[in-house]
């Protein structure tokens, strides 16, 4: 159901655009994939397979494929935007799934749980008898990887995490439809979601004013927060705000001690992404100098709490990379509400 | 002869104390002048003395430093007080203050509120408990339970040795199952429990305190009542007990103060390595004396006065970011234990 909806919201902003020509080889905003057709052989390349990795690897789409395990939740959305959810076959902790349409199908068994995504069950994997693992090597030892491989079912590199940019990760969308055969299809929705992200950028470009955003938490001494290259600091900068750490230049994230961020940003305007608490009590039960920034007293703190699965888990770090438009959207309301008045957010709201 | 003996040795230790006072003043001043934030030591003075203006910086000084400097030093004379009780009990050089299994307890505690958090939500929900003190309770409560089964275990066991084995042994038990708990959960949770286990001096706030300083403080002042049956100790079980030392009960006493010097300090502060084990050995090499009367004062200022300075350290002043304590302890510390090792010619101690 919220599938469809999903589905709709994209639509409801593009013709439906059969005829429109595919982009081309050359991915605008993504960096670490690209998709080489010649003649009728697609080549889906991953020029950047792992963190800090030297070599490229590529996988030869010789039919679209129809039995697939993905191995992170935040691969689901494409298939569902490509209509394509039925080709996912196994997955590891379906627990963790928030989209509906998933849920159904592992509630109905259609979807294996492999386990977990360090060391997958190879019975089960072997017995589903996929044409493919879509798998990400976050840098560590990639053994499970390598056995999977040995057992001549093909692995295919998804390094999306990688990307340091919203569209950059979104554009993944193009990939998958590679892989599905529905390169069209991807390609027109990525087009309608650019297209809907750089005219809202355009929008909160044109504000003069720029609110100040302090964002993260604290865990045991350190306080946990972007930097000012991480995906996240990009949207505050697009969305027209001024993310307190933004000339920070890792793309990571910094561990600041408390009163180093209590002095930068006790008067900033707006206390965004608070990782998974969902009423300012419960920020002072963690530490009550939470309660002596300004963002907290003026009740400014947001979170991205809105949507979630019904394991409790945040449907933002599900679909939120695949629709960087709706994350946009939901960034302008908070900072600047007058520019999108009857837009109602989706992932983030205002915590009690 | 002897009188002017006494005397001397009166003065000597009379300075000894003084100077180790007046050092922790001052390494508590530094700490308080030094941190992330730049704040010039005239302002610092000035914060004492009412006439501070900027206002960000008094709120720096007296919400993050001080506690985090109380918290210094409150930790590091427990754990030594801690480690110091442990070896003489077991007269033992490498007995810290968890060997009877209390971080492993607290680690149990944590673990489950971390790992086990969905089903415990909704009670926590309720009672409107706030995750800093559900944390510290879960982790009292683990202590305290492994310190109940141990102490049972020590009411029917002759010697102190079955009873660290007893420690070690469920130390490993427990060890195992929060592996357990670990390998079943999500990364997120594993990250939480991970930096818990680091150690962290800065976490807690004035709320906090007001119950970490009366439970600590009144355990510190219950150890100097220790001492005596500590030097008897020192003489091995059965010369003790000829001198009229009730074994079983000193053992009581002794195992519950360190439990509440350990597990207090573990609760606030997760677990914080190498100063319980260190600080005796060093107070010892340093000052040349095995008299608890002596050492238990001695222990607490070193212990105060080292686990502050590591913590000035860790806190990388000048810089934004910040270290975990545990990494600083280990690093600095033990080449320090080797270089004194290493510069007296013997121990003039074994147990």
């Amino acid at each position: 159901m919220r599938g469809l909806l999903l589905i709709s919201m994209v639509f409801g902003g593009c013709q439906l655009a059969t005829r429109e020509p595919l982009s081309g080889d050359h991915q605008a905003h993504a960096t670490t994939f690209t998709i080489h057709t010649s003649g009728s052989e697609t080549k889906v390349i991953n020029t950047q397979p792992w963190p800090k990795a030297n070599e490229v690897r590529a996988f030869t789409v010789q039919k679209p494929l129809k039995r697939v395990v993905c191995t992170s939740t935040s691969h689901l959305p494409y298939f569902e935007l490509l209509g394509e959810v039925d080709a996912v076959v196994g997955f590891p902790g379906t627990q963790y799934i928030s989209s509906d349409l998933f849920v159904e199908k592992v509630a109905k068994g259609e979807i294996k749980d492999l386990g977990s995504s360090q060391s997958l069950n190879m019975e089960l994997l072997i017995s589903l008898d996929p044409d493919a693992v879509i798998a990400f090597d976050a840098g560590g030892a990639s053994g499970s990887l390598d056995q999977i491989q040995q057992m001549d079912i093909p692995v295919i590199y998804n390094s999306d995490f990688l990307e340091q940019t919203p569209l950059g990760r979104a554009e993944y969308i193009k990939f998958f439809g590679a892989l599905l055969g529905k390169e069209r299809k991807a390609d027109s929705i990525f087009r309608a979601i650019e297209r809907r992200y750089q005219m809202r950028a355009q929008m909160a470009l044109n504000e003069t004013k720029r609110p100040t955003i302090l964002s993260g938490t604290t865990y045991g001494d350190a306080w946990f927060l972007p930097g000012g290259k991480n995906w996240s600091a990009v949207f505050f900068r697009d969305a027209g705000g001024r993310y307190l750490w933004g000339d920070d230049p890792s793309s990571g994230w910094l561990e600041l001690s408390g009163e180093a961020v209590y002095e930068k940003a006790h008067d900033a305007d707006y206390w965004i992404g608070v990782s998974t608490f969902e009423t300012r009590q419960e920020l002072l039960g963690q530490d009550d100098r939470y309660g002596d920034f300004g963002a907290f007293q003026g009740d400014q703190v947001f979170n991205y709490h809105k949507k979630k699965g019904p394991s409790g888990g945040y449907d933002f770090f599900e679909s939120g990379y695949a629709r960087p438009d709706l994350v946009l959207s939901d960034l302008i309301k908070i900072l600047h509400p007058h520019l999108l008045p009857d837009y109602e957010t989706v992932y983030f709201q205002r915590i009690p | 002869m002897i009188e002017t003996k006494t005397e001397s040795s009166i003065r000597k230790w009379g300075r000894v104390f003084t100077l180790l006072l007046v050092l922790l003043i001052l390494v508590f001043l530094v700490s308080l002048a030094l941190g992330s934030v730049r704040i010039p030591l005239g302002e610092v003075f000035s914060f004492f003395t009412g006439g501070m203006e900027q206002e960000i910086g008094q709120k720096i000084i007296l919400d993050f430093r001080i506690p985090k400097a109380l918290t210094a030093l409150l930790a590091g004379s427990a754990l030594s007080i801690s480690g110091l009780q442990m070896q003489t009990l077991f007269r033992n050089p490498l007995a810290g203050p968890f060997i009877l299994g209390i971080s492993s307890g607290a680690a149990l505690g944590v673990a489950m509120a971390i790992f086990l958090g969905v089903w415990l939500g909704g009670v926590v929900a309720l009672s409107g408990i706030g995750r800093s003190w559900l944390l510290i309770c879960t982790s009292a409560i683990g202590s305290f339970t492994v310190l109940g089964v141990v102490l049972a275990a020590s009411a029917r066991v002759r010697s102190s040795i079955s009873l660290l084995i007893i420690g070690l042994m469920f130390g490993s038990a427990v060890g195992a199952v929060v592996g357990i708990l670990q390998y079943f959960s999500k990364a997120e949770n594993i990250a939480a429990y991970v930096f818990w286990s680091f150690g962290s001096l800065g976490s807690l706030s004035w709320s906090e305190l007001y119950l970490m300083i009366p439970i600590v403080g009144l355990s510190l002042l219950g150890s100097f009542f220790l001492s005596k049956p500590l030097n008897l100790l020192l003489l091995g079980d059965d010369y003790a007990a000829s001198s009229g030392l009730n074994l079983k009960r000193s053992r009581v006493l002794i195992i519950i103060n360190t439990s509440l010097l350990a597990g207090t300090v573990t609760a606030f502060c997760g677990p914080i390595a190498f100063v319980g084990l260190a600080i005796p050995h060093i107070a010892r090499m340093l000052y040349n004396t095995t008299n608890h009367l002596l050492l238990t004062p001695l222990v607490m200022l070193l212990g105060g006065i080292l686990l502050l300075i590591f913590d000035i350290i860790a806190q990388l002043p000048g810089l934004e970011s910040t270290l975990p304590i545990n990494a600083i302890t280990s690093i600095f510390g033990a080449p320090f234990v080797i270089w004194l090792l290493v510069r007296k010619s013997h121990l003039n101690y074994r147990f």
